[in-house]
């Protein structure tokens, strides 16, 4: 006894592992070597201010696309624990059908320049509201065909049958849709650009739609994960399924109205990205698709807070990095994959993530 | 000197104190239960011990060596083994596999003598073979014989505990930790497992340290026997001392409403 | 009652009809010149979709008029919603909408292949009533058929079913028929059967012996047995080169290079469990390591080499290493992230190198790609044809095989599988979960590179397209689909998804659609893969599993020999 008594005295903090200082070195050496190369990049380049403001808010139009469908990955992940790999399908077949309304609107005259401000309007918002829909019902018949029946299988399983549907979509709009881009057209409120005072900063009225848009779509998001009942039995389910549903939580219901919520952003997204990119094909949804989900895992997955921080990241990285970093602009994607991988490395749950860190043993 | 100590140990999980302050220690060839009520910390201990966490505070010791925050691998490989309470066998793999895999780091065989089966890799297995079917012979017929070929998953409920403890034999341990060894298992097993702890150490000269639940076994095993509640140590010293100490029984009728027994 | 399923499966079989002739499937091009083929398929569709679901299981049991009600119920629903749909649809066209514009398949041909109408008929508005009331009938015919075959199909003939499959006769058709395979596919390409175009047809019959190998390899337990065959098949396999032509000898080559690459994969996934999305990248690096050092446009030859690249056999020695390197230093950064975080970092690895790929245009290429790779030689003989390229391939999946097989049934074969099942448990057994994984990364991405040098000896030219995420799912899929962790399985994958887009060359998008649903469907319903590893299958004794489901559900913990002993004691 007097032994330990003895030691009791001394100190028994935890120390860090050799492994863990070098993984920290190894950090800060890469920080540094960025850090030098912006320095000398920013310093010969002397792009003017304004390059710089108008490329971080198409950084944010960007990002708040990506904000919108890293929630649908986000909230599926955080309740049943799957990547739902075929989001970026859900996200491009509302695009489509956003398309499609466009269209009917077009018939209708209200694309038109001349059209009145109420129906250009309504132009804007009907493919909008047709695309959310149409995504509904596709994330709808995706939880039932491929997800529901694998419910509890090991977590492989359910990726590659994700992995499987999202291949069947894309393919499969391939040939009902035709290969032959898609053109969006945008009704007259969207086009032109706005001028912020006399900066000589400019933001298209399309990237301020997409921003507000976003916004408003997530406040709602937010108000009914907080403040609803079925926001709070999604957020029990979340935390503890089997729980829940001995509380007399419909399990299943809460799980099909997650994918009800991402189904309506990811459609909203589609026709956003329609908007932007003015043009839809059957593989328009997985490279965003893909961003998003990174988008997601960088915020911390299963996280909604950490989705979008992680989406306005991203975004702000695929507009500034290559000119931080003096690359041609083709490099961004890999600049967005190579922090997604820095920031894995450090926190392998991602900025907000924690979730996973208390699953062991 | 004891052969494992652990000093001052604690570990929080946000608000809640798992483990407070906890000072214990255990000789050769001695085998020491810990008890409580449920939650009273006592799986942390042993996932600290085994390093699945890192303590906040807190110093472990096996032989003079300091293997406090050490990964895994390495605490078995300085002669630790644990068994799980919810039975973590490989069960797609086979008995006498499972039993191979607890010889993982008392064997060396690399990449390539592994792909030419050179002499000495050869000779490697044949030893680790004899090892695994000693562990698995430990326990009778009920693992060796023409099951050792199966996989884990045909095996029921006793047989599964019996080879998870044969797997961390496997190990070569200087100190097993047995975690619920007879959780679930009728009477007459559960004597048989309070006989076979008490072998473990008589034949096989390990030195255990247990969490139990079921009193008889307790009672029927232990040297010594370490009462915890809230995370902290509320008692320790015989089976009769423990039990018959008012914070136990306090601990015990406070949460399970006067039942010593388990369940 | 079966109204009501009826009824409900009637609507979903609509769906599914629908869906598919959106697809394009009764275009006359689709399905190579017969649009009526799609009738066809939809016709057994129907007959399949109302077998199913009108036959008898634990929960129910129809009498045979329910089962016929049934049965018409779902076809008649079907093909009267097509029916409607089509008719809908030639209005429209004849309207002079552009149904297409949505639809793109639906074109007035599409129309046509149900009606009977020409092109020219459906545009003019030709009332088609008859035509399509027959169509439906038609379809509604199937229904009636599904529902009385359904009647065919009880528990017992289930059971007998079972005993035939087990039968020495089955045995040995089994074991049969790679040798019909393998001596029609020598008669037809020497023009014994006097085919004239033998290509696909040859191609087909190849693969089927490969696919009837694997299945009769796996049907024969008696070792001495599996010994006698497996010499008779290894025999065929290194005569088969001879038998084929340039066409079939190119595809069977990339059968055997992709099975290498599923192999590399297998230990990556199906033996350590780490689903690895980036694995394409590995066999990029193979190939372009080779392509750089090899090609005479190569910058690194022309700039440091003095025009000399190196030879093939280098190549292989170099990507090896290279690939092994690659694999460690991906490896690293992943070493602390698990599961899904897994699989969407290597995923970004994969996009980076098929990025840098593409952008370092200086170095490799970028679009353009390595072009002139040279074909390996021997003693001054040039090893460039598709027969030579088979043959170092099949050796080359020989000697993956063999050392895949020694390297999983060994200790660290043991330590991926533990690691797989249970990390912590795995690290509680003393092994090191970083080397275990390291390990793994580096043997797999090393197989996937020297897989990737004789992938680009064979191209001849490579370009970063080749190595794009999509064939990272092909591969991904061709391991899962084939089974985990089992090489026959590997190998049968790869007959499916390197074979099956030749054969099909015309329907790849199709292909894609349908692979796809089988991914999905296999998930549901056989997610252990076609031909998983033995033990999971049979080796399991029937009777201990039915005690272990039996003993999980009452928590009666009894062991089978100690209820001998005293009979069963109840706990708690």
């Amino acid at each position: 006894m007097t032994t330990i008594e003895k030691r009791a005295t001394s100190d028994y903090r935890p120390k860090m592992r050799p492994s863990q200082i070098a993984l920290y070195g190894f950090g800060i050496l890469i920080l540094v070597l960025l850090g030098w190369r912006i320095y000398n990049v920013v310093s010969v380049e002397q792009y003017p201010i304004q390059f710089w403001a108008i490329q971080s808010i198409n950084g944010l139009v960007l990002g708040s696309v990506y904000a919108l469908i890293a929630l649908g990955y986000t909230l599926v992940y955080g309740i049943l624990f799957m990547i739902n790999f075929a989001h970026g399908e859900v996200v491009m077949l509302g695009g489509f059908a956003g398309y499609f309304a466009l269209q009917l609107c077009i018939r209708w005259g209200w694309v038109a320049a001349d059209a009145p401000f109420f129906q250009s309007w309504l132009a804007v918002l009907f493919p909008i509201a047709v695309g959310m829909i149409a995504s509904l019902l596709v994330a709808m018949a995706l939880e039932r065909i491929a997800y529901r029946p694998l419910r509890g299988a090991q977590r492989l399983i359910p990726l590659i049958s994700a992995i499987g549907a999202s291949f069947f979509l894309q393919y499969s709009a391939l040939l009902i849709f035709g290969v032959t881009p898609h053109n969006y057209q945008k009704p007259a409120v969207l086009t032109g650009a706005v001028s912020l005072g006399d900066s000589g900063v400019f933001i298209s009225k399309t990237g301020l739609f997409i921003i507000l848009a976003s916004i408003v779509l997530m406040l709602i998001l937010y108000i009914l994960v907080q403040k609803t009942k079925i926001g709070r039995a999604m957020r029990a389910v979340a935390e503890d399924q089997e729980m829940a549903s001995l509380m007399g939580v419909d399990v299943n219901r809460i799980i099909v109205f997650t994918f009800v919520i991402g189904g309506l952003l990811a459609g909203a997204g589609g026709v956003m990205l329609g908007y932007q990119n003015t043009v839809m094909r059957f593989n328009t949804g997985f490279i965003p698709g893909l961003k998003a989900f990174t988008a997601a895992v960088l915020g911390g997955i299963g996280n909604v807070p950490g989705a979008m921080i992680g989406a306005i990241i991203l975004g702000e990285l695929e507009a500034l990095g290559p000119s931080l970093l003096g690359l041609p602009n083709e490099y961004k994607d890999v600049i967005a994959f190579s922090v997604l991988i820095f920031v894995l490395i450090f926190r392998p749950t991602g900025i907000l993530g924690e979730r996973l860190s208390r699953e062991r043993a | 000197m004891p052969l494992f100590e652990c000093i001052e140990l604690s570990k929080a999980f946000g608000g809640l104190q798992a483990v407070d302050n906890l000072t214990f220690h255990v000789d050769q060839h001695e085998i020491v239960s810990i008890i409580g009520p449920n939650g009273a910390g006592k799986t942390t201990v042993f996932n600290l011990i085994s390093g699945f966490y890192r303590p906040d505070y807190g110093q472990i010791t096996l032989d003079g060596d300091d293997i406090t925050g050490l990964p895994s691998h390495l605490i078995t490989q300085k002669g630790i083994a644990r068994t799980f309470q919810n039975v973590r066998l490989f069960f797609n793999m086979s008995i006498m596999e499972n039993v191979l895999v607890g010889q993982h780091s008392r064997t060396k065989g690399g990449v390539f003598s592994v792909i030419l089966r050179t002499p000495g890799y050869k000779r490697e297995q044949e030893k680790a073979r004899a090892t695994a079917l000693k562990q698995l012979s430990f326990f009778g017929t009920r693992l060796a014989g023409y099951r050792q070929n199966q996989p884990a998953n045909v095996l029921s409920y006793a047989n599964r505990r019996r080879l998870e403890i044969a797997r961390a034999m496997a190990t070569e341990p200087k100190l097993l930790l047995l975690d619920e060894p007879a959780a679930g298992m009728n009477p007459k097993e559960t004597l048989e497992m309070a006989d076979n702890i008490r072998r473990l150490r008589d034949e096989r000269g390990f030195t255990i340290l247990a969490i139990e639940h079921d009193m008889k076994v307790v009672g029927g095993i232990s040297d010594r026997v370490i009462a915890m509640d809230y995370g902290k140590k509320i008692a320790e010293g015989s089976y009769k001392e423990v039990t018959d100490d008012p914070k136990v029984i306090e601990a015990y009728l406070g949460t399970q409403g006067g039942s010593f027994t388990s369940k | 009652m079966s109204i009501k399923p009826g009824i409900r499966y009637g609507i979903i079989s609509f769906g599914i009809l629908f869906y598919l002739s959106i697809l394009g499937l009764p275009l006359p091009r689709t399905l190579g010149g017969f649009g009526t083929l799609a009738l066809g398929l939809f016709w057994a569709v129907l007959v399949l979709i109302s077998l199913v679901t009108m036959r008898e299981t634990d929960q129910r049991r129809y009498t045979t008029i329910e089962a016929v009600t049934g049965g018409l119920l779902i076809s008649a629903i079907a093909g009267f919603g097509m029916a409607l749909v089509v008719g809908l649809f030639g209005r429209l066209i004849a309207d002079g909408v552009q149904v297409n514009t949505v639809f793109a398949q639906v074109l007035p041909e599409w129309v046509g292949t149900f009606t009977g109408q020409t092109k020219q008929e459906v545009q003019a508005g030709v009332s088609a009533t008859t035509a399509l009331l027959r169509f439906a009938l038609l379809m509604t015919s199937a229904g009636f058929l599904g529902a009385i075959v359904s009647r065919g199909l009880t528990h017992s003939s289930r059971e007998r079913w079972h005993d035939w499959i087990n039968s020495p006769f089955m045995y040995w058709l089994v074991i049969a028929m790679p040798f019909v395979f393998y001596v029609w596919y020598f008669a037809l390409a020497r023009g014994i059967l006097g085919a004239t175009n033998t290509s696909i047809s040859g191609l087909v019959l190849a693969c089927l012996f490969v696919t009837a190998v694997l299945v009769a390899l796996r049907r024969v337990r008696d070792k001495r047995r599996r010994l006698v065959f497996g010499i008779a098949f290894v025999v065929m396999l290194i005569l088969l080169p001879q038998i084929g032509d340039q066409f079939q000898n190119t595809v069977l080559n990339k059968i055997a290079i992709f099975s290498v690459v599923g192999i590399g994969l297998n230990i990556v996934l199906g033996y350590a469990g780490m689903l690895h999305l980036g694995y394409i990248a590995f066999f990029a690096v193979g190939a372009y390591a080779y392509g750089l050092l090899a090609s005479p446009d190569s910058y690194f030859v022309i700039n440091f080499m003095g025009g000399d690249g190196i030879t093939f056999w280098q190549g292989l020695l170099v990507a090896a290493i290279v690939g092994a390197l690659m694999g460690i230093i991906f490896g690293v950064p992943i070493l602390r992230t698990r599961g899904d975080y897994l699989a969407i970092v290597t995923l970004g690895f994969g996009q980076i190198t098929f990025l840098l790929l593409l952008n370092l245009r200086e170095f490799t290429g970028g679009p353009g790609g390595v072009l002139d790779i040279p074909p390996p030689t021997l003693f001054g003989v040039d090893l460039g044809s598709a027969e030579s390229i088979l043959y170092l391939a099949m050796i080359m999946l020989a000697v993956v095989a063999f050392m895949t097989l020694r390297l999983n049934d060994s200790r660290i074969g043991r330590s991926w599988r533990a690691m797989k099942e249970d990390e912590d448990v795995a690290a509680t057994m003393g092994i090191n979960l970083s080397t275990t994984k390291l390990v793994a990364f580096a043997i797999g991405a090393a197989f996937a590179a020297v897989a990737g040098v004789l992938y680009a000896t064979r191209q001849v030219n490579i370009f970063p397209d080749n190595f794009a995420l999509k064939q990272s799912i092909d591969i991904l899929s061709l391991v899962i689909i084939g089974g985990l962790g089992s090489i026959e399985g590997v190998v049968l994958g790869a007959v499916a998804f390197a074979g099956l887009p030749e054969i099909l060359r015309e329907a790849e998008n199709y292909r894609i659609v349908a692979f796809g649903a089988l991914l999905v469907a296999m998930m549901i319903l056989r997610p252990q893969g076609l031909l998983p590893p033995l033990e999971h299958e049979e080796d399991i004794d029937v009777s201990d599993r039915r005690q272990d489901a039996w003993l999980q559900i009452f928590d009666a913990e009894e062991d089978d020999q100690d209820s001998a002993e005293t009979g069963a004691t109840g706990t708690d």
